[in-house]
């Protein structure tokens, strides 16, 4: 019999009240298979980084369940963490180390799998479009698209099953966008489940095989797989989000 | 698996910390202060050494002489307790600084202390400790500090905390990481020093090496109980600014400030009369007895004697030999304990005060460092203590030969209205080289350990708890942050 969870990525009624009484999230349910693309649109203070820390584990829901790989991860949270490479909003890297330096420090702190050698962490880096120059180089002065893909290649090495993104696009235009896009499509065409939150619906419609929408806390949209084919998200985003939550379109 | 991620984070925090401007800065100023240090405390032994020998060939020529009889009524250079100087009082310095030597077996005058009981591990002097104490120290605090707010200010604790790692491993891992670099730093400075002697080729001694060993190990106990403070201070500041003004502060709260507190807190409430005040009761004391005994006696002799032309016979008198004995030996029985009762309470009340201090050293872990570090190289507290004890034994061994049991008695025989100075003799003097010798106190490597084992474990206890509390800050910092 096989138990493997149906969807790697659940929420259910997730909930978070931070003190002072404002609703950070209220009542969100999400449901990501495997292979899929999921996006949450959002603007900013809509929630996004609120559902994917309590989704990692980092912050404890006050209502609801996260499960990630059937683990709830308020009770587990080392062990669904595991399971997934969570690429934050910040995307911090440790500052005396070098790009390659980071990427084998954060695939060999992540996961038990056995040793990356150097040139491992060179591939995975040369895969996710990381020039050879910026291979050794400081972190100082080195763009944000590049720091997101040295966190892609972490994804590649630790070889999750689930790889969470936190506005990976933010700050992020132009080429590097192309690039950042080509970097994420990377996971896809090797089957990872890929949940991202983002304020960019462009950047979102161009990788997402299902769009969720989120205002003030609370889901008011959702899209799956052949709806969002060929539909435009950021009209999808514009219509909502200028809405009153009032109802969740089925 | 574990172990090797432990691994990990424990060498990613050590670069970070090594590789930080503050580490270098401030190791590379404690590295230019050591032969500063060094310098100085080589001086001092040499000049020193210089004044024991010559003191020692002084003393030796006056012992050596046939003819040398001391009286005890004064200080003689063969009667001089002359402490054997450490040559670790190279790396702390303390009670070497100065040297008692002189002792008066009358009870007149005493061995002078080299200087106040409560300022010999205060003496702000450019030493080894006062490097690790004050320039590791800050490096120790402020390491700590940024090892919370460093890693919270750019993300990195986030991005860490969103591994599969706990807690307490990331701060393990930053604690061991920062300990390391800590201990990198003390370790160069001791290596620096080691360097230093061994070149000047003279001082550097396997004792020797193995005190700036226990130095460097009970330097590392004392920063890693500052790095802990540092960490508590950076769980309960939210601002980088704040932080490091809240660093500093403790820095020199800690460092600087306490031990110079200690020192007059307990001045103020254990107070220790000073040895020349003492001294000065003794001599006064002394001074009225004799009088009135050699008065007294003087009586007893005028009567017995007959008029002064008689007084050459007297010596064959047994009646009055018997009464002049008598009177002594009440003399000697009422006097004797009144002066040593006057110095053992003057002993007792600067050991109280010594105890005080340590009592108080154990507050914070830069005045347990200098406790330590002093007992350590042989020149604190607990040394001199065993040195005064030695030196007072001495001088009642002396007392015992030279006051109580003396070659004449001088007595003051009433002569037409006057009074005028007969010597009763006794018995014929004692060569000097017939005196006991003094024998210092054992001040060897093995009981200086002993002497700063409460303050190590005194700093080991800060250790813990400072680390126990930071945790519980980072934890509790964390939780604030969801």
């Amino acid at each position: 019999m096989n138990n493997a969870p149906t969807h790697l990525i659940e929420a259910h009624a997730l909930s978070q009240w931070p003190t002072g009484g404002r609703i950070a999230v209220e009542g969100f349910d999400l449901s990501v298979s495997e292979g899929e693309i999921c996006a949450v649109v959002g603007e900013a203070g809509a929630g996004k980084t609120a559902i994917l820390e309590m989704l990692i584990g980092v912050a404890r829901p006050s209502r609801g369940r996260a499960l990630v790989l059937g683990i709830d991860t308020a009770v587990n949270p080392i062990g669904a963490r595991r399971h997934l490479t969570y690429v934050s909003q910040q995307a911090a890297l440790c500052e005396p180390l070098t790009l390659l330096g980071n990427v084998a420090f954060f695939a060999a702190v992540g996961s038990p799998g056995p040793q990356r050698t150097a040139v491992d962490c060179e591939n995975a880096m040369r895969t996710v479009g990381i020039a050879e120059r910026d291979l050794r180089s400081p972190l100082a002065g080195l763009p944000r698209h590049r720091v997101i893909a040295a966190w892609l290649a972490v994804a590649l090495l630790r070889d999750t099953p689930v790889v969470i993104l936190d506005d990976p696009s933010r700050g992020v235009s132009g080429q590097d966008s192309l690039q950042l896009i080509e970097s994420v499509g990377e996971l896809r065409r090797r089957g990872k489940t890929v949940l991202m939150a983002t304020g960019d619906a462009l950047f979102a419609g161009q990788l997402a095989n299902r769009i969720v929408i989120l205002k003030a806390g609370r889901k008011i949209a959702e899209r799956r797989g052949s709806e969002v084919f060929g539909m435009s998200v950021a009209k999808l985003y514009l219509d909502y989000a200028g809405r009153v939550p009032t109802r969740v379109p089925s | 698996m574990m172990s090797g991620v432990f691994a990990r984070l424990v060498r990613r925090e050590t670069a970070a910390h090594t590789l930080s401007g503050r580490f270098i800065v401030l190791v590379l100023l404690a590295l230019a202060l050591v032969p500063v240090a060094l310098y100085q405390g080589t001086q001092t032994y040499a000049a020193q050494s210089e004044a024991v020998q010559r003191l020692r060939d002084q003393r030796e020529a006056e012992r050596s002489k046939a003819s040398a009889n001391p009286t005890g009524l004064q200080k003689e250079p063969g009667l001089r307790a002359i402490r054997t100087l450490v040559s670790s009082s190279i790396l702390v310095r303390g009670m070497e600084t100065d040297l008692a030597w002189d002792v008066a077996p009358a009870g007149i005058e005493s061995v002078q202390p080299p200087l106040d009981a409560t300022s010999r591990s205060a003496t702000g002097a450019l030493d080894l400790e006062f490097v690790i104490r004050v320039v590791l120290g800050l490096l120790a605090l402020t390491l700590g500090g940024d090892l919370l707010a460093r890693d919270r200010d750019s993300g990195t604790l986030h991005s860490l905390r969103c591994q599969p790692l706990s807690d307490s491993l990331i701060f393990a891992g930053k604690v061991v990481g920062g300990c390391i670099a800590l201990g990198l730093a003390v370790l160069l400075v001791a290596m620096t020093s080691l360097l230093l002697l061994k070149l000047t080729g003279q001082f550097l001694t396997p004792e020797l090496g193995t005190a700036i060993a226990a130095l460097g190990a009970t330097g590392f106990l004392y920063m890693t109980a500052m790095y802990g403070l540092g960490v508590l201070a950076a769980t309960l500041m939210r601002s980088y600014a704040a932080l490091n003004a809240a660093a500093i502060s403790l820095w020199v709260i800690v460092a600087l400030v306490t031990t110079p507190i200690i020192a007059s807190l307990a001045t103020l409430v254990q107070p220790v009369r000073s040895r020349i005040a003492v001294e000065r009761d003794a001599a006064a004391a002394f001074d009225l007895h004799s009088r009135d005994l050699s008065d007294r006696l003087g009586d007893v002799f005028g009567q017995a004697a007959g008029p002064p032309t008689a007084w050459s016979q007297a010596d064959s008198n047994l009646d009055l030999r018997h009464e002049i004995e008598s009177g002594w030996r009440e003399h000697v029985r009422t006097t004797r304990p009144s002066l040593r009762a006057l110095h053992t309470a003057a002993s007792a009340s600067e050991a109280a005060q010594d105890r005080f201090a340590s009592r108080l050293a154990l507050l914070t872990p830069a005045s347990a460092f200098t406790e330590a570090a002093s007992a350590i190289a042989g020149t604190g507290d607990a040394a001199f203590r065993r040195w005064d004890t030695a030196a007072r034994d001495y001088q009642s061994a002396l007392e015992d030969q030279l006051f109580d049991d003396p070659p004449r008695i001088r007595i003051r025989v009433p002569e037409s209205g006057r009074r005028a100075l007969v010597a009763f003799n006794r018995h014929s003097a004692l060569p000097s080289r017939d005196l006991p010798d003094f024998t210092g106190a054992k001040n060897d490597l093995p009981q200086r350990l002993r002497d700063a084992a409460p303050f190590v474990a005194g700093l080991t206890l800060f250790t813990i708890l400072a680390i126990g509390l930071s945790f519980l800050g980072f934890r509790r910092s964390l939780a604030t942050r969801n």
